[in-house]
């Protein structure tokens, strides 16, 4: 056959654009998103991987207790401190949860003999670390709602307000946390963190805490329902850098600490 | 195809490595030189542990640092100073290191079972690692880097610490793994390399200086290598005067395997050049250099 008279057109130029985008469609694999990422490295790596072993398990456990008695210890000695206390013994309790539990993992995390080996897999250690750092974050909600539940039962309930110290404690955790995150990720200097960790510690007590005329702010004097937006927007900036951790090697970077 | 194109590596103003460009297909390539050369650091790139200052990595065209998780799925790498849990046992550790290499149980219990067996540690699999020999940390290292059974294997010193016949039996091990693989060794160590590697890659002032099969290699410095005997109060300054590459005391005198680029003189017999003659040859002028890469 003459291949000059081949007796078909060529297509239409919407035929080709329609088969480019098939082929293309079909060769690249569909984009995960970063949730959809996170629950697929849970199911793949379990729970028993997320810590490293039963030591930062009997941590969280001992956290958990020790922070029952203490409020326990607190509600029962100072009658006052339900009234006026409480809410900024929420705002600074939460974030120290999580600070506690991160700490503890990036300490040994510093010590890790496998951290080579650990980002070189399919998941890097960096991704892994993304997960951690959420676990850790709901594993301090849970933990304040604890506490908080465990407050509500043993004050007066007229003066404790369960729901606005449930989103408060939320919004003051993910607020943070994404600090946390933020600093640890942007902020090369460990002396830098150390202040910086330092500087809202400071700030907090500064605003929160107990002076002649009460405090400087009060969370209770902002109604709950308005700790929602601010918690959502918190969590917001905490996913966006938790994002950020775990896509750290394919831009080009790791984090150190 | 991996691929290696004008990749350079700068830790401050150090550079650790200056446009390097390298293509491995299937087979072992022996990467060699001292230490300090910047080995190491082209192992952390390949192995996405570091990045290039300039240039880039790919494999089959993609370049590895945007295939992520994609690369690091056909990867298997031993690093030099490899780290395990001194509580675990081989199959906990191997059973964590699967789970990170998105293995799943059904496909990891097998695999673990068949690398304990091959690298000769299934009758300690349950026992913790903190009383192993360095060999048997060796072999789970070896172990954890063929878990996922990569089409990528790197191994940064991998023979430290294992026995002659341990040796033998990985440079085996190895032979046989590279016919559908890529396999890297990087080693200071010649004959880790000299009888199994294709091709053998040296590194010398931050450039490849030599990419080239065993064979072409030891002919560059073929009708240098001669092999003498020396009294012992001569050996000093004959020692002085040529490049002394072995020496082996025979009876009351010394035979010196030594390079002279020239003409040889009369009890002088040339030998065949090894690679540990070129190796020799090659970086005569430097010591070891230390280590420049900053501490992170």
């Amino acid at each position: 056959m003459n291949k000059n008279h081949f007796p078909i057109d060529p297509p239409e130029e919407d035929v080709i654009a329609a088969q480019i985008r098939q082929i293309v469609d079909t060769a690249l694999a569909p984009n995960e998103s970063f949730p959809v990422f996170l629950w697929r490295m849970y199911k793949q790596l379990g729970f028993r991987h997320l810590f490293r072993d039963w030591t930062e398990i009997l941590f969280t456990l001992l956290l958990f207790i020790s922070l029952g008695i203490l409020t326990a210890l607190a509600a029962a000695d100072q009658p006052s401190f339900a009234a006026e206390r409480a809410y900024a013994f929420i705002f600074m309790l939460s974030p120290l949860v999580y600070l506690a539990l991160s700490l503890l993992f990036f300490v040994r995390r510093m010590q890790d003999p496998i951290h080579e080996v650990e980002m070189s897999c399919t998941y890097s250690g960096q991704q892994i670390a993304s997960l951690r750092m959420l676990v850790f974050g709901a594993a301090a909600l849970l933990i304040n709602s604890g506490v908080l539940i465990f407050l509500r039962l043993r004050l007066d309930t007229g003066t404790f307000n369960l729901p606005l110290a449930l989103t408060l404690s939320a919004a003051s955790l993910l607020l943070f946390a994404s600090l946390f995150l933020y600093v640890l990720l942007r902020v090369r200097s460990n002396m830098m963190r150390i202040v910086l960790g330092s500087s809202y510690a400071a700030l907090c007590i500064l605003l929160l805490g107990p002076n002649e005329s009460g405090s400087f702010f009060s969370p209770d004097s902002i109604p709950f329902y308005l700790y929602l937006p601010l918690g959502a927007l918190f969590a917001f900036f905490f996913l966006k850098n938790l994002r950020r951790l775990a896509d750290l090697q394919r831009q080009g970077g790791h984090f150190s600490c | 195809m991996l691929n290696v194109h004008q990749v350079s590596k700068n830790f401050g103003s150090f550079q650790a490595l200056r446009s390097i460009d390298l293509e491995f297909a299937n087979g072992v390539y022996g990467l060699l030189a001292p230490n300090g050369a910047g080995k190491t650091t082209l192992i952390k790139m390949l192995a996405t542990l570091l990045f290039p200052s300039e240039g880039e990595i790919t494999y089959n065209g993609e370049n590895i640092t945007a295939m992520d998780a994609r690369y690091r799925n056909l990867l298997g790498y031993l690093p030099q100073q490899f780290g395990y849990y001194k509580n675990d046992s081989p199959q906990k550790y191997l059973t964590y290191i699967a789970a990170l290499k998105g293995m799943s149980q059904a496909e990891a219990s097998p695999r673990i079972a068949e690398l304990l067996k091959l690298v000769a540690l299934e009758d300690v699999a349950g026992k913790k690692m903190k009383k192993f020999s360095g060999g048997m940390i060796q072999r789970v290292g070896i172990a954890q880097a063929m878990l996922n059974d990569p089409k990528i294997l790197i191994l940064d010193e991998p023979t430290a610490g294992l026995d002659p016949k341990e040796r033998v039996r990985f440079r085996n091990l190895l032979t046989s793994l590279a016919r559908d693989r890529i396999v890297i060794l990087s080693t200071h160590i010649v004959s880790d390399v000299e009888p199994i590697a294709g091709e053998v890659i040296m590194i010398k002032d931050q450039r490849i200086l030599y990419k080239d099969t065993v064979d072409h290699l030891c002919r560059r410095i073929e009708g240098r290598v001669f092999e003498t005997y020396v009294e012992h109060d001569e050996a000093e300054t004959f020692r002085s005067r040529y490049l002394s590459l072995s020496e082996k005391q025979e009876s009351s005198r010394l035979k010196i395997r030594f390079l002279h680029e020239g003409e040889a003189m009369p009890g002088w017999t040339p030998v065949m050049p090894n690679l540990e003659d070129l190796f020799i040859y090659t970086y005569r002028d430097g010591q070891e250099q230390e280590d420049k890469e900053p501490a992170k």
